[in-house]
């Protein structure tokens, strides 16, 4: 057994019992089948309650491109026994933080608060997820901003150059457009369709609770059962639908807006369940998300080429991707390009050094940890697995499965992986007219 | 703690999770600098990780994330901070690097010469991105005469000529254990984090820290800067300058800032976005400094309400001081104060980094005192806020409007 291993070995051992000192997660069923996942953390007088629902953008239709945001901003905008100014001073009165998300693959509502007001805060969360009444108003107060927020992304270079590689890459998949959706569908989409949302996707069958925090495990029950136990059940779930890798093609945006470039190369990658989902988040870390990251030290340290260097792999539930950014002057495109290729070739020759890899791995559970600091983090991890298919114990078990990867497994999957032509999108500025 | 070097030491324990937050925050920001020296505070920010004699190179970005941690820093107007955030076990060798670097930083020219172009690509950067561009003029018309005139990024040329040699004078000037608190948070044991302190940072020379530039800026007309930029949006920020952090008011700004434009019951919010339809998102913030503070508000909204906007956050504003708070809303506010408060303070790092802030700003109480002095915040202490700093229908602003196309 190598020393690498052996080490490896203690670290896990320390890791699970540092899971246990951060609280037990149990997991409750309320009457009408809707699963509670708990975790007391008595560190701070607060908790946090978030609902976790099993819709998002990957379940809209191209014509409703954005309801699964739409629908949610309204849903916060009055219920049918309080007012939209109602709700905001009762949360405030309480000093409790809603907040609401829509991802690619589902949605989560969430309320956090001191502990005195844990009773109020899930009555008001109840109220909103349940009886909400979308006011026709508001639709249309509402629809204004999104529209304003879409045409405003492009303000920022990344979103300028994200959105256009999303939509180069996943065709008219629902990944494909930002999760507010397209200015056509917003401006077209009606009450009905919002409410028809809800009605399809709040209900028992799609939504679990994960409630965190400075309370135990019989009063979250407690107050689950009261707000949430007699929500009905919905239709069985469709099947979501899957993403199928496009032809790579490359795209130039000319752009008067911006002083610098931007770059972009990405290759299709493993979903969530793929037994390549570790090999490849253990790529992505190797290479960017870090300062000592080989992009980061080679584009930005060695060669100067731009000041933002770095590459992300979202986690999906069907196909996602790796990409390799960065933002640079114009002239230096070209040299970028050809030494992200000669990276990306000696992922699939050589063998990742092992020193470098027992580094990038004490990197990531570093990172993890760091991450957990929080009750809304630690509640939200545990969700996320959940939604996700690998259930919320995954949380700790991700951790294990990133630290047996191996050199071969890198080299094997880069070359499974990383083939043939690339997505290439180039943000380049233009002159202006 | 105070050494005999002058260097202050902070310790924080919270053993919930074994992480540590080991913080370098140095007295030296852009109100230090002339015009030669321009975006050096920054520019120094990135050279002190590019290497000691010690640790060469990017030894100690490497080290750091090989121990499970990060490393950062940022540049402010009066400070610069330097942070590692790690997995317990990379204590001692955070602390050991941080000392290193903010003594023995090597600086070499080939090192300077490369990080030139990097940093001007980022002055690039922020005149791209409309919230940077927008504050900065703001901050200029807001303090004409005192140095938070100044932008932290500061000046390409500056950064493309200046030399080794005035980058390290400016560098043994100010880096200076006298000018400096390390505030540790987390899995430590006091006494340990204490006498590895000592041997580090604790062994470096007592150098008198350099004197400080006076940042109290008198009171002066509105000014409005508008700059015609290719933006979508209509992107405003106004406001007017505050109490420094010593001032008794302080508190009572925080309440104000919440009352106003603090939340989705803040009165902006409901008055311009959800009544009048004028805007698209509004909010209010009260920014302490070591000098004059800064009281702001920005707003979003369509090009065609550029001069509505204003004029109705100004109507808002004389009407809370011809009016001052409802009693429910100086309850809610302080509610909402305090939750946040506990909720700004659940990691090692933030922990941290609070007790660092207040020891710079010279009220180390604050972490302690806060929630106490905002329960006894009363609708008269609002009231006397806004006559005192609040001159009605005078707010400093910055516009970036759309281009016509």
């Amino acid at each position: 057994m190598s020393i690498t291993r052996i080490l490896f070995i203690i670290a896990m051992m320390h890791l699970t019992s540092l899971a246990l000192a951060g609280g037990t997660v149990t997991q409750l069923t309320l009457t009408n089948g809707i699963h509670i996942i708990h975790k007391e953390v008595k560190s701070n007088p607060i908790v946090t309650v978030q609902v976790f629902i099993t819709a998002g953008i990957i379940d809209e239709q191209p014509a409703e491109a954005g309801v699964a945001n739409f629908s949610q901003i309204i849903m916060m905008k009055g219920t049918e026994t309080r007012s939209d100014e109602q709700l905001s001073r009762e949360i405030e009165d309480i000093g409790a933080h809603l907040s609401a998300d829509v991802d690619y693959d589902f949605s989560n509502v969430a309320i956090s608060v001191t502990k005195g007001g844990v009773h109020k805060a899930v009555e008001l969360l109840a109220d909103i997820i349940r009886h909400p009444v979308f006011p026709a108003t508001e639709i249309e107060k509402e629809r204004t901003a999104v529209l304003a927020s879409l045409k405003s992304r492009h303000d920022q270079i990344f979103h300028t150059a994200n959105d256009q590689f999303s939509a180069i890459f996943y065709g008219n998949h629902p990944y494909s457009w930002p999760d507010a959706g397209k200015p056509e569908t917003v401006s077209a989409m009606t009450r009905e369709t919002l409410m028809d949302w809800h009605r399809r996707h709040y209900t028992a069958t799609h939504i679990f609770i994960v409630v965190a925090g400075d309370i135990s495990s019989t009063d979250s029950r407690t107050i689950c059962e009261t707000y949430f136990g007699d929500i009905a059940p919905g239709k069985t779930p469709k099947p979501f639908l899957n993403a199928v890798p496009l032809k790579p093609q490359s795209d130039i945006v000319p752009s008067t807006k911006f002083q610098q470039a931007y770059l972009m190369i990405g290759y299709a990658a493993p979903d969530v369940r793929n037994s390549d989902f570790c090999v490849m988040k253990m790529i992505n870390a190797l290479m960017g998300s870090r300062m000592s990251g080989r992009l980061f030290t080679e584009l930005r340290e060695k060669m100067s080429l731009g000041y933002e260097v770095n590459s992300f792999y979202p986690t999906r539930k069907t196909l996602s991707r790796f990409v390799i950014y960065l933002g640079l002057i114009n002239e230096n495109r070209t040299r970028a390009e050809k030494r992200i290729n000669e990276m990306i070739a000696e992922l699939k020759t050589t063998p990742v050094p092992d020193q470098e890899l027992t580094d990038t791995k004490n990197y990531i559970r570093g990172v993890y940890l760091l991450d957990h600091q929080t009750i809304g983090r630690q509640a939200w991890n545990l969700g996320w697995w959940e939604v996700l298919g690998r259930g919320y114990a995954y949380d700790e078990k991700y951790l294990n499965d990133l630290m047996s990867v191996t050199p071969e497994d890198i080299r094997r999957v880069a070359n499974r992986y990383f083939t043939g032509d690339y997505f290439k999108v180039e943000v380049v500025p233009a002159e202006k007219k | 703690m105070r050494l005999d070097n002058g260097l202050t030491v902070l310790v924080t324990e919270n053993k919930a999770l074994p992480v540590v937050s080991v913080q370098v925050w140095v007295r030296v920001g852009s109100i230090n600098e002339t015009a030669a020296t321009r975006g050096l505070s920054h520019f120094l920010e990135h050279l002190i990780f590019k290497g000691t004699k010690r640790y060469p190179g990017d030894e100690i970005s490497r080290r750091v994330e090989n121990n499970g941690g990060m490393i950062n820093a940022g540049t402010s107007k009066e400070f610069t901070q330097f942070y590692i955030d790690s997995q317990k076990n990379g204590f001692e060798d955070a602390v050991r690097m941080l000392a290193d670097a903010m003594a023995n930083a090597a600086m070499p020219d080939d090192e300077i010469n490369r990080e030139r172009p990097v940093v001007i690509e980022e002055i690039k950067r922020a005149a791209d991105n409309p919230s940077s561009e927008l504050y900065n003029s703001f901050s200029s018309a807001l303090f004409p005469t005192t140095p938070y005139h100044y932008n932290v990024i500061g000046s390409s040329t500056v950064i493309r000529t200046v030399r080794r040699k005035d980058i390290l004078d400016y560098y043994h000037h100010h880096y200076v254990p006298a000018n400096m608190i390390v505030s540790i948070g987390g899995d430590v044991d006091t006494p340990a984090a204490l006498a590895l302190i000592r041997e580090t940072f604790g062994a470096q020379k007592n150098h008198p820290a350099p004197a400080h530039p006076a940042v109290i800026e008198p009171p002066h007309a509105a000014v409005t800067v508008k700059t015609t930029k290719q933006v979508e949006q209509l992107y405003w920020l106004g406001g007017f300058t505050g109490p420094d952090c010593g001032a008794p008011l302080l508190y009572a700004a925080d309440i104000v800032s919440t009352i106003l434009g603090g939340g989705r019951s803040s009165r902006l919010n409901r008055v311009l976005r959800e009544d009048k339809q004028l805007v698209y998102g509004i909010g209010s913030s009260f920014w302490p400094q070591g000098g004059t503070g800064v009281f702001s508000i920005s707003a979003v909204c369509s090009a065609e309400n550029v001069t509505k906007v204003p004029t109705e956050i100004t109507r808002e504003l004389d009407f809370f001081l011809a009016n001052g708070p409802t009693d429910a809303e100086l309850t809610r506010a302080k509610e909402m104060t305090r939750s946040q408060w506990y909720f700004d303070q659940e990691t090692a790092h933030d922990q941290a980094a609070t007790a660092g802030y207040w020891h710079l700003m010279g009220y180390p109480s604050m972490p302690d005192t806060y929630i106490e002095n905002i329960n006894k915040v009363t609708a008269g202490d609002v009231t006397d806020f806004l006559k005192m700093y609040y001159q009605p229908q005078g707010l400093t602003s910055a516009v970036l409007i759309p281009e016509k196309k």
